[in-house]
């Protein structure tokens, strides 16, 4: 947060320019060697053996190089360029090993381009001549056998919607095609949640927390008007289409936004989120007095948000966006985010009292 | 004649094809050749421009062409039609609301001169997704089946998983090369690819 507003600072005092590298690169280089650290006590684990290091702990290895690596993209122009350099050739080795790493832990890939055995290359050939236009049944089906059990309930169940509705405080039990919690014990199902056509409504979706069977790995935000929106952290992408004067915040690995005008966005995001013939964009992290999950708080470092506008490919900056300046009125109006939010879980207040105060606390057209 | 078999011969001795990954944006393009590779694919960023990639597969190098699908970027597909031996469009099965947007994308592209002969996979992404659209179902929404001008095929699969990329992957590299390498796989699979061939335009 601090860091933020530091950095914005600098920017516009080119005296504190360098106070800002020397600051940046402290933490730069602490957080550099703490990842090789990591780094090389995982690839004394895989010397063991293949496999021992586990998926998890490579994971979280690349979302923090990945974060490193970001707040360096972020100080470019504000530290020397001989630093810069630096900087640069070191993240390259970390990667390195961190490739090197993932490699030599996972058990031969199954992925691996080899030369196939030629019974096989012939059984394809085969295949595909039979799949030339007129067949209808492709031969791929039969062989999904770990998928097996599930195939009718795929084809037959309808994505989780949330769609045409006005004034109201939507949660997790409004969504349709919601699956049973009888069937939730064992396999976490990966969903996909569309969010369409809805206007003057809270949507909240982070108190209580998503149940753990419910795993939200795809969001389509589309043709919303007035609304809050509140999602938890998701481990997939976000697509927001044609919506106006909303409060969005969520988490994801990707976001982009299509036409959309006078929107807040709160995002945790690890990637540069892409918005598309938008205006009046105001972006700001995730919050984290919203965050439900565990992690609390590591979102407070991801404070250089980089947003590329498509509809704007220049070096100037785009006038389609901006961030949201971290004050007081930004503190209050949050807290009326959440105070509206939790008034919704008990129910108590009617539909015109939400739209009124939708109205005090939602961007709109300038 | 004459002239086609010097150029069959010079591309038979590198044994190159090119390929170009096209779809809507968000549709898993990047994240497919980066599982492909065996890359990290928790990282991928939206694309903004293009990437390339070149791997062996089989006996044959790929360069792969990966551009960006934002409508902003799709204008600037045409610049990467040249030589372009197959076509892999990207589908997100989750995304039913753009599904008539991705049909008339990819047909419009199947008009396209330069990409006359090329081969074409659609790969329907993100089938680990609960709820997606079934392969069947895509086929429709897409009016695959009014497709007369390429050879093609759809392959659901998942970049998450990696459910049926390298089938899907192998499927065009051999329909490549029975066009492209005629007389290096013949000897394999030569009355296959003779009826293959039937469906070429006149």
């Amino acid at each position: 947060m601090d860091q933020n507003n530091d950095s914005k600072l600098l920017r516009d005092d080119p005296s504190k320019k360098w106070g800002f590298a020397d600051v940046f690169l402290t933490q730069f280089q602490t957080s550099r060697t703490d990842l090789e650290t990591r780094l090389n006590a995982a690839k004394e684990t895989t010397s063991e053996g293949p496999g021992t290091v586990s998926k998890e702990i490579l994971d979280n290895l690349s979302i923090d190089f990945e974060k490193i690596s970001k707040s360096l993209r972020g100080a470019i122009g504000l530290i020397p360029k001989s630093d810069q350099g630096s900087c640069e050739a070191q993240l390259k080795g970390l990667e390195k090993s961190l490739e090197d790493l993932r490699k030599s832990s996972a058990p031969k890939s199954k992925f691996a381009f080899k030369r196939k055995p030629k019974a096989e290359g012939s059984t394809t050939t085969s295949d595909a001549s039979t799949t030339v236009p007129t067949t209808t049944n492709p031969p791929t089906a039969p062989t999904l056998s770990q998928d097996a059990s599930d195939e009718s309930a795929l084809s037959s169940t309808p994505n989780l919607t949330l769609s045409s509705r006005s004034k109201e405080f939507l949660v997790l039990h409004s969504i349709n095609g919601l699956p049973s919690a009888s069937k939730s014990s064992t396999t976490r199902l990966r969903s996909d949640l569309a969010l369409t056509d809805l206007e003057n409504c809270v949507i909240n979706l982070i108190t209580p927390p998503l149940e753990a069977a419910l795993d939200i790995s795809a969001v389509q935000i589309r043709s919303l008007n007035n609304c809050i929106v509140l999602l938890p952290k998701i481990n997939g992408s976000v697509m927001v289409h044609a919506i106006r004067n909303c409060i969005v915040l969520l988490g994801c690995h990707q976001f982009r936004m299509h036409t959309s005008q006078n929107v807040d966005v709160y995002l945790d995001i690890r990637s540069n989120p892409v918005i598309e013939h938008c205006s009046g964009i105001r972006f700001a992290s995730y919050p984290p007095s919203f965050d439900t999950t565990s992690d609390a708080g590591e979102s407070s470092l991801e404070s250089n948000l980089s947003v590329q506008d498509f509809s704007h490919i220049r070096s100037r900056p785009s006038p389609n966006w901006s961030l949201l300046s971290k004050d007081e009125v930004e503190d209050a109006r949050l807290k009326r985010v959440k105070e509206l939010v939790s008034s919704g879980d008990c129910g108590e207040r009617g539909d015109g009292h939400v739209s009124e105060v939708l109205h005090s606390i939602l961007p709109s057209p300038s | 004649m004459g002239l086609l078999t010097v150029i069959r011969k010079n591309r038979m001795k590198e044994k190159e094809m090119r390929i170009l990954f096209l779809g809507l944006d968000n549709a898993g393009k990047t994240t497919i050749i980066k599982k492909l590779n065996g890359e990290d694919i928790m990282t991928v960023s939206p694309t903004l421009g293009f990437n390339i990639k070149t791997f062996i597969h089989g006996k044959y190098t790929l360069n792969i062409w990966d551009v960006g699908g934002q409508r902003t970027l799709r204008p600037y597909w045409r610049n990467y039609f040249e030589q372009t031996d197959a076509l892999v469009w990207v589908v997100d099965s989750g995304d039913r609301m753009r599904m008539e947007d991705c049909k008339e994308e990819l047909h419009s592209l199947l008009l396209e001169d330069r990409l006359a002969g090329a081969s074409l996979l659609v790969f329907a992404n993100k089938r680990d997704l609960q709820g997606s659209m079934t392969e069947n179902e895509i086929r429709d929404a897409l009016d695959l089946s009014s497709i007369k001008s390429h050879h093609w095929r759809i392959w659901s699969c998942s970049a998450v998983t990696g459910e049926n990329l390298v089938e899907g992957l192998n499927w065009v590299v051999d329909d490549v090369a029975g066009r492209l390498y005629y007389s290096s796989v013949a000897s394999q699979a030569q009355p296959l690819v003779g009826q293959l061939n039937p469906i070429s335009v006149s």
